[in-house]
């Protein structure tokens, strides 16, 4: 057995995919170090800033408390916290001061001085908006934390100290990217031996099958091991050798969930992080090993074990079974640390599930039929007849063609994703009813209670007030309460307009016709934003997104103008300008507004526009990518293929564009065959859908200030923005993601012609255009609308986001497909150049 | 001029494959090139086809530069199994060749016909053996009716009725005016094909056309070896004792029959008689292994 271990391990080692994989790891860690190193100099304006809105408060309360005093209106409770407000000012100068000549140990004593202070003025009944409820405890948690420790502050957003940069680098590759990874560099482990036949050398040695298996598994846990220890050395090392940081392991890690905050040491999250990584890991690979016994090529393998995983993930988000019991619960790592549920037991169902399907790999009869079947004919192409008329680049493609074909690994591809394709359409569709029934629900459930309790809550309190001012003789008195009776009759009429607007908007509804319902939309959108009487209180007026409200409200009327079907849930329309502030609360304030104003349809013309939304355009991409992004390298293997092109009266030019064109021509069939797929499917279950359902497009600043400009600048900070019809909207995405796939084949084929090993050539094709991507947004500015890495986000790009977020005009669909077009000449022009230098 | 090869020079990294190398073929033969493993005959030969660019030199086929890819229509080259596709069919191979340099569905059948492969035509290649792969490479090499066909070890994996079959072709091949270059390790299936030999020895050739450097010699058993060796000292022949009253007797320039008279009337017994021509193996020990044969 342990002969076995070491051959398998040389084998993996004489292959380099060790060596490959410490590439990969020392590339992306020392590229996520550097960036973080760049942000080094921002950092104590970072702490500074962060420490702008305490001021801001502080400035306020007391402003408002130094007129109160000045009128001699300060009651004793207010005395009070004049005394603590002043001690929290003179905390927070302290603090900020300490901040500014980047005395960084003493901050955490500073900062426990502002919270005592703040705590002294919040027991006498003060409000400090700046922090309040999970804030204010995950801000008082953490600083306890760190004076007990005796810890200074770091910086957390861009880690350049050993337990922090490793716990940022742990986040993502002790996560499902881990597991991907090690799955695609170490996955052909058994299917490879089947694949090449040399599974009979094994077999026809005298060992056992289950030793050859186990040898096999054990060798993908000691690989599993090896990248574990491997990301902790380097995410330490790299900081300490770079910058002299001190490791300090009992730096503080904040766990938010949704109603809970609790705080650990870095080490006890990161060793809770790398034993379930570990965990998910040998699940990973015990699979991967019954798959593998399943399929004979390691394609398919892999592939089927994706697949697996995927549809056990799916599963899993939507029933909410998340126990240990379930093993595909397992891959959540980030959620069972949130959730602490039963942590220690995911290590423990992890082994007995990898013992479990292990067992039955060892107990699997073989596909022997296969692997000893040399009897099979095969049909000829095109009745077997030749066709030199076309000309060598046509053939050359056709050829190609033929190649995929006869791999069988397309149809599999296009099967899978056919099969991910309608079940996903399936969830798409129920959650669809059940988000336009629950709205129904809602609508009919605030009617019934306004009519029930609200109306004659207030219509008793209207009579009170009546009955009080016809007995009241006092003057001043009368006009108070003729204040409360104007008051009380406008909530009343309001309450019943609205009642009036959910039957007028449902009824109609039903019947087909849809402007009423959008009035009803619009009416609710004014009234949550205090439209009609701010003094009201008839729905909390806590709504301060300016650039938010304004699209709304134009949404709903061109909607009313197009006769839109509308969508559901939300009459909002959330937008990357909505500020909910830069803490825990906001963001949890965040996602949960998003989320219930996010729409969801499954009409077909939607059903794509959530294909796009949801990036699911990108696995596909990966998939093709995988199927087909070996180009010249594929060929020039320990199978040298490409001899037998070469030999024949074709240039090395025409094999290249035959291959370029070939995936070109697949990846956009395919793309055409999955989007028509998502259009039947929606078409025939729900609706076709509207072409002109208003789509929000981002107007950049340089754009809203140009002469001409034809859409609407709102009141936050003169952003503007304007709809796009969502058949347009589509056809644009439609048109980048065309070109994007063909720069993704011609870059993977650039790299091709001077790497030769096939997975090399994807992952740096996965590594140049992610970090082309994000060194354009990052690095390129005013030039990164001429950078094709950029219209990587199709989805951002055809909407303006990203041309608002880097204030670039010209980061447009038209530039985008310009831009992309002329990359991908270049890097086939390249290309050409190459390899007749060859 | 249908190869010429001039001052080609190959290194892979220090270590230098072919130094200043230089042959000819003017006119139709068959040649084989021969030399011991990783002396660099596959290198040559990929050279000449422009798979592997050479650090210097210039080659031409049929006139024309090597680097056009027009040569091919002229030339095939049968390189070992790795360049096959193991997902397709061994017809696929043979369509792409025929799509490309226009030629027929019945051309493609005949190729097959005439190497013996039309059992397994439709089979995808992961399923052929050795053999079947080599008459796949070979049928796929005279599909185009080359004027110039570069072999790469030909008969490699070949079962010996294989083996003559496919020496026949080459034979017929050679008959109907086509120019054969060969590159083998089977020296005497060499001998089988041709006279003319490229020794590639430490980077040179050494070119030998070994019809005209044949010698005959004759392995006689007598009853007195060492008397015999005695009287035949005036003939012009080489005499050699073997050994076991064995002698071998080079003809130099007189004949077996004065050789055998000259014994007979010096009464010595001639018991047994074998007639051997020195070959390419022969040559080859003298080239590679420094032995006088």
């Amino acid at each position: 057995m342990m002969n076995l271990l070491k051959f398998e391990i040389k084998k993996i080692w004489r292959q380099k995919k060790i060596f490959w994989l410490l590439l990969i790891l020392i590339l992306f860690m020392s590229f996520q170090y550097y960036q973080n190193t760049l942000h080094q100099d921002s950092f104590i304006d970072r702490l500074y800033e962060s420490t702008e809105p305490l001021k801001a408060n502080v400035t306020e309360i007391e402003r408002e408390l130094d007129e109160k005093r000045v009128n001699n209106q300060l009651n004793e409770l207010e005395k009070q916290q004049s005394v603590y407000i002043k001690d929290m000012k003179a905390a927070l100068q302290h603090w900020r001061s300490a901040i500014y000549s980047e005395e960084l140990h003493n901050l955490p004593q500073l900062e426990h001085e502002f919270l005592k202070s703040l705590q002294n003025y919040l027991n006498k009944d003060g409000e400090f908006e700046a922090l309040t409820g999970l804030n204010l405890e995950y801000v008082i948690l953490k600083n306890t934390w760190m004076i007990d420790h005796n810890l200074s502050i770091e910086d957390e957003d861009y880690p350049i100290s050993p337990h922090l940069f490793m716990l940022e680098t742990g986040d993502l590759l002790f996560g499902v990217l881990g597991i991907i990874l090690l799955l695609l560099i170490f996955g052909n482990i058994l299917s490879i031996e089947r694949e090449q036949q040399t599974w009979f050398t094994l077999k026809t040695q005298p060992i056992k099958k289950s030793s050859i298996i186990l040898s096999k598994y054990f060798t993908l846990i000691s690989m599993l091991f090896l990248y574990v220890v491997v990301v902790v050395f380097i995410g330490m090392l790299l900081p300490i050798i770079l910058n002299d940081h001190h490791l300090l392991l009992n730096y503080p890690q904040i766990i938010f969930s949704e109603n809970k905050i609790r705080i650990i040491s870095s080490l006890t999250y990161f060793l809770f992080k790398s034993l379930l990584f570990f965990g998910a890991g040998i699940i990973s690979f015990s699979l991967l090993l019954l798959i593998s016994m399943v399929f004979k090529k390691s394609f398919s393998s892999l592939i089927a074990t994706f697949f697996v995983l995927l549809i056990g993930h799916y599963l899993t988000t939507i029933t909410d079974f998340s126990a240990p019991m379930n093993l595909f619960h397992h891959y959540q790592l980030g959620d069972i640390i949130i959730e602490n549920r039963d942590i220690w037991y995911y290590p423990l169902f992890a082994v007995l599930w990898a013992i479990l399907i292990v067992l039955i790999t060892l107990y699997i009869p073989e596909r022997q039929a296969d692997l000893l079947n040399a009897q099979y004919q095969k049909s000829v192409f095109n009745s077997g007849d030749t066709n030199s008329k076309r000309g060598a680049l046509i053939n050359t493609v056709i050829f190609e063609l033929r190649k995929l074909f006869r791999k069988g690994y397309f149809l599999q591809v296009i099967s899978i994703l056919f099969l991910l394709i309608v079940i996903g359409y399936f969830f798409l569709n129920q959650e669809a009813d059940k988000i336009e029934t629950e709205y129904f629900k809602q609508l009919n459930d605030e009617a019934v209670a306004i009519q029930e309790e609200m109306i004659p809550m207030y219509e008793k309190k209207l009579f009170e007030y009546e009955d009080r001012y016809e007995k009241t003789n006092d003057k001043s008195e009368r006009e108070y309460i003729k204040k409360y009776i104007d008051g009380t009759t406008q909530v009343i009429n309001l309450y019943k307009e609205r009642v009036e607007k959910i039957e007028k908007g449902v009824k109609e509804y039903e019947l087909g016709n849809w402007e009423a319902f959008h009035e009803l939309q619009l009416f609710t959108i004014k009234l949550v934003n205090g439209d009609f009487d701010e003094s009201l209180h008839y729905i909390e007026h806590n709504f301060d997104h300016q650039f938010q409200y304004e699209v709304s409200v134009e949404e709903k009327e061109w909607s009313i103008k197009n006769n839109i079907q509308p969508i559901f849930p939300g009459e909002f329309r959330p937008t990357v300008h909505d500020d909910w502030g830069d803490n825990p609360q906001g963001e949890i304030n965040r996602d949960a507004w998003e989320e219930r104003n996010h729409k969801v349809n499954s009409s077909g013309l939607y059903t794509l526009y959530h294909f796009y939304e949801y990036y699911l355009y990108l696995i596909p991409l990966g998939l093709f990518l995988f199927l087909l992004g070996g180009g010249y390298a594929a060929e020039r293997g320990k199978k040298n293929t490409i001899h037998f092109l070469q030999t024949q009266p074709i240039s090395k030019t025409t094999i290249f564009l035959g291959k370029i064109l070939s995936s070109s021509l697949i990846f956009i069939v395919s793309y055409i065959g999955l989007m028509v797929l998502l259009l039947f499917l929606g078409t025939i279950t729900d609706r076709f859908g509207d072409w002109n359902f208003p789509i929000l497009h981002y107007d950049s600043l340089s754009s809203t200030s140009s002469v001409g400009y034809t859409g609407t600048i709102t009141d936050y900070e003169n952003y503007g923005f304007h709809f796009t019809p969502l058949g347009n909207y589509l056809l644009k995405c439609i048109g980048l993601l065309f070109m994007l796939t063909i720069l993704v084949i011609t870059l993977s084929g650039f790299i091709s012609t001077f790497i030769k090993n096939t997975f090399a050539v994807m992952v740096f094709t996965v590594l140049v255009l992610v970090s082309g991507h994000f060194i354009s947004i990052e690095y390129l500015s005013k030039w990164a609308f001429l950078s094709p890495f950029i219209y990587l986000d199709l989805f951002k790009v055809s909407n303006g986001t990203m041309a608002t977020l880097l204030d670039q005009s010209l980061i447009n669909t038209t530039m985008g497909i310009v831009t992309l077009f002329v990359s991908s000449c270049l890097l086939v022009y390249f290309s050409c150049i190459i390899l007749k230098r060859d | 001029m249908i190869l010429d090869v001039q001052n080609v020079h190959k290194s892979y990294g220090k270590e230098k494959i072919l130094k200043n190398l230089s042959f000819a073929i003017e006119e139709p033969k068959m040649v084989a090139l021969v030399g011991p493993n990783g002396s660099g005959k596959t290198t040559l030969l990929n050279i000449i086809t422009d798979l592997v660019n050479a650090d210097s030199g210039v080659i031409k086929i049929m006139n024309l530069s090597n680097k056009k890819p027009e040569i091919f229509k002229e030339t095939s080259y049968m390189q070992d199994n790795s360049v096959l596709y193991d997902y397709l069919t061994g017809y696929d191979h043979l369509q792409f060749i025929g799509d490309i340099q226009g030629l027929s569905k019945q051309q493609i059948f005949l190729a097959a016909e005439r190497i013996g492969m039309e059992g397994y035509l439709f089979k995808k290649v992961s399923k052929y053996s050795l053999g079947m792969k080599q008459h796949l490479l070979l049928t796929m090499a005279i599909l185009n009716d080359p004027k110039l066909l570069i072999l790469d070890e030909p008969l490699n994996g070949l079962d010996p009725s294989s083996a003559i079959r496919i020496r026949n072709i080459l034979w017929e091949l050679y008959n109907e005016g086509k120019t054969i270059l060969l590159s083998s390790h089977n020296l005497s299936e060499v001998d089988r094909l041709t006279s003319h030999i490229l020794f590639l020895k430490e980077g040179h050739l050494i070119a030998e056309d070994l019809s005209l450097n044949q010698r005959t010699l004759y392995e006689i058993t007598v009853n007195d070896p060492r008397a015999a060796e005695k009287y035949l000292e005036n003939h012009n022949v080489g005499v050699k004792h073997m050994g076991n009253n064995q002698i071998a007797v080079f003809m130099h320039g007189d004949t077996l029959q004065n050789v055998l008279q000259s014994l007979l009337d010096n009464k010595i017994k001639v018991l047994d008689l074998n007639k051997k021509v020195t070959g390419s193996e022969d040559r080859y020990q003298m080239v590679f292994e420094q032995k006088d044969v």
